[in-house]
């Protein structure tokens, strides 16, 4: 029995291209307890998504291993898979394609209740919906509304209820705020938050945001093509940035703030093709401070005490 | 009414839009007063649905119509009133005297014409320039947003996405505009290239000496680029003022609401404080003040009549009933 909840071990997810095979995940280790919360953070294509697919096994990974509960995920049976599932959801990006048009918010939460025979009853089921709809805020009288009707908050409430219906320990939640305004951000983070108090759920959170990310994490994981670049406690990634790449990142943030005094690290060019990767460090190509040693091989994440881990030939 | 000045680029007065559609008329700005000044960059920031895009759409004339019906104000750009234009004459002032940058650079190119072409277009169309003057301008444009010159033969599909906006900056520059209207100009974009994106916007707005407005939802690109805000919401300017004024000595409820959203960067793990409700309909908004069912400091006044403008100091007005109270903090 492994003493985490999720252990994920040299998980590598690549994909066959015209152009040669696209390494979106390669060779990622992290762990995750109870309750906690770890922020995947990094840019377009950088791989986070495909990561938090791969753990779910919505796609399926090339190797390495998924330890839910210390059980290997990524071997399971399609009927162990499914039981697995009940444990492990997902919140998605976008409220406005993730929901069937055609069900009511009430059909909507009940689809994995329904899937998974919870309920004997109507009744008892109806009951369920209605205290999950209370669960994430949404009012009763939007029970046989339709999603088209709400707008992206609510819609987004409606995904979330639909992770909780089956109690998750982990969820995986991939850009939830990104689609939201500021003011309906800030509403859905603190719902989160809250129920991870409530029920003590995990959660994996993906984004691009880094002030989300820090707002919401115990610890941070940062991605650049495929690798996880830096890990460390938030405070510690915010306080301390080693990566290079994690500098630049954190420098770009634009601070609302008229007094804010942000040295930028300006990157050169962007990120590089995923295709056919060379052996390297994948950021030497815009990385300042290059040399031929990152170009001779990929660095290791390596601690550098206080939890901090760093991929970097420069350390 | 606002302030004449010496040097004002735009003026823009009770401008008011509304969409009238089978389901109900959608006001989408509300009586919108605002001036740019030469050089300078204003920010207009509120949430989706404020009147932002539309405010900026009817400047260059290009608000749809139907359902978009101009009901009143005026536009005075540079000394001329744009609605007593032709659609001739307005045609050589888009792209000329005033540009536009729009928020995707995915959609906004054509894709079946290189970008060179494409940048060369603007400058024939609007300088009269011939194939080989055009061709040749297009290139140095290109050099000018940071893009290798010799890339001009290729098709947008060619190019990344911050790639792709500076090619709709160098289209949008093209001319030499006056006023450089910015909607979202770096959303669709990763944080590292909104850097280099931004950096560049204001680079080039400081060479070509223009003027600019940007809209956008973040505050945080507003501190960085812009020198007036003025704050939306439901189609009215709720707060406006230097940015200094706005950001530093916030007065309306809705400003101080956003900033509250915000997750810091340097205080983690604390809630957050949200915004309660949504944002109004914009066909039914009430009577009185549209922020008044979502603010805790309304009264039954904020029910009865849009709020009129309070000023502190030359620039900085808020419009809010509470501040008739003269004792009244946020």
């Amino acid at each position: 029995m492994s003493e985490h909840l999720l252990e994920v071990n040299h998980l590598k997810k690549y994909f066959k291209t015209n152009k040669g095979t696209l390494q979106a995940v390669d060779d990622i280790s992290f762990t995750l307890d109870a309750g906690k919360t770890l922020g995947l953070v990094g840019e377009s294509g950088c791989g986070k998504s495909t990561t938090g697919r791969a753990i779910l096994r919505l796609t399926e990974p090339t190797s390495g291993e998924v330890l839910f509960n210390g059980k290997d995920v990524a071997k399971m049976k399609s009927r162990e898979m499914h039981q697995m599932r009940m444990d492990m959801q997902m919140i998605f990006q976008d409220p406005f394609s993730s929901l069937n048009p055609r069900k009511t918010v009430a059909e909507l939460i009940a689809e994995p209740l329904k899937w998974y025979k919870i309920h004997k009853s109507k009744a008892e089921q109806a009951s369920h919906v209605s205290k999950l709809m209370e669960t994430v805020g949404l009012a009763s009288r939007l029970t046989n509304v339709y999603p088209h009707e709400l707008d992206g908050g609510r819609r987004q409430r409606i995904g979330i209820a639909r992770a909780l219906a089956l109690d998750p320990k982990f969820i995986v939640c991939d850009e939830p705020v990104s689609a939201l305004d500021v003011s309906i951000q800030a509403q859905v983070l603190n719902l989160l938050k809250e129920l991870q108090n409530e029920f003590g759920i995990a959660y994996l959170f993906i984004t691009h945001d880094l002030s989300v990310v820090n707002h919401f994490s115990d610890d941070i994981a940062v991605m650049y093509l495929g690798q996880i670049v830096e890990k460390a406690p938030a405070k510690e990634l915010f306080n301390n940035p080693v990566h290079p790449y994690t500098k630049a990142l954190l420098s770009a943030i634009p601070i609302p703030d008229v007094d804010a005094v942000v040295e930028q690290i300006p990157l050169k060019g962007e990120i590089s093709s995923p295709i056919n990767m060379k052996p390297d460090c994948h950021f030497a190509a815009r990385c300042p401070y290059a040399t031929e040693e990152c170009r001779a091989g990929v660095p290791d994440l390596v601690n550098r005490g206080n939890e901090h881990f760093v991929a970097c030939h420069l350390f | 009414m606002e302030k004449k000045y010496d040097d004002e680029i735009l003026r823009v007065e009770n401008l008011t839009v509304y969409y009238e559609t089978d389901e109900g008329t959608a006001k989408a700005v509300n009586d919108l007063d605002f001036v740019v000044r030469k050089g300078r960059t204003l920010g207009l920031v509120g949430e989706t649905g404020a009147g932002k895009t539309t405010a900026a759409l009817s400047i260059l004339r290009l608000v749809p119509n139907p359902p978009g019906v101009i009901k009143s104000g005026n536009i005075i750009l540079d000394g001329t009133d744009i609605f007593s234009l032709t659609e001739g004459e307005m045609d050589t002032i888009r792209g000329h005297e005033v540009s536009m940058i729009f928020q995707d650079p995915m959609t906004a190119l054509n894709p079946v014409m290189t970008v060179g072409d494409q940048i060369a277009e603007t400058l024939r169309i609007h300088e009269g320039l011939n194939k080989a003057e055009s061709n040749a301008k297009a290139e140095e444009m290109l050099a000018t947003v940071g893009i290798p010159p010799e890339r001009a033969k290729e098709y947008p599909h060619q190019f990344s996405g911050g790639m792709k906006q500076r090619v709709i900056i160098a289209i949008a520059l093209a001319c030499s505009p006056k006023l450089m209207i910015a909607d979202e100009p770096t959303t669709a974009l990763d944080v590292t290239i909104q850097a280099q994106v931004l950096r560049k916007m204001k680079e080039l707005k400081a060479q070509y000496d223009m003027s600019m407005i940007m809209i956008t939802h973040d505050l945080g690109i507003i501190a960085q680029m812009c020198d007036e805000v003025a704050v939306i919401y439901a189609g009215r300017i709720i707060e406006y003022g230097q940015l200094r004024e706005v950001f530093k000595d916030t007065k309306h409820p809705y400003t101080q609401g956003l900033f509250d959203s915000l997750p810091k960067i340097n205080d983690n793990r604390e809630m957050l404080q949200p915004i309660p409700g949504q944002m109004l309909d914009p066909m039914e908004l009430p009577e009185g003040c549209a922020f008044a069912p979502r603010c805790k400091y309304a009264t039954e006044k904020c029910n009865q009549g849009v709020p009129s403008k309070t000023y502190f100091g030359d620039t900085h007005y808020v419009a809010c009933w509470r501040y008739e109270d003269p004792e009244f903090k946020l």
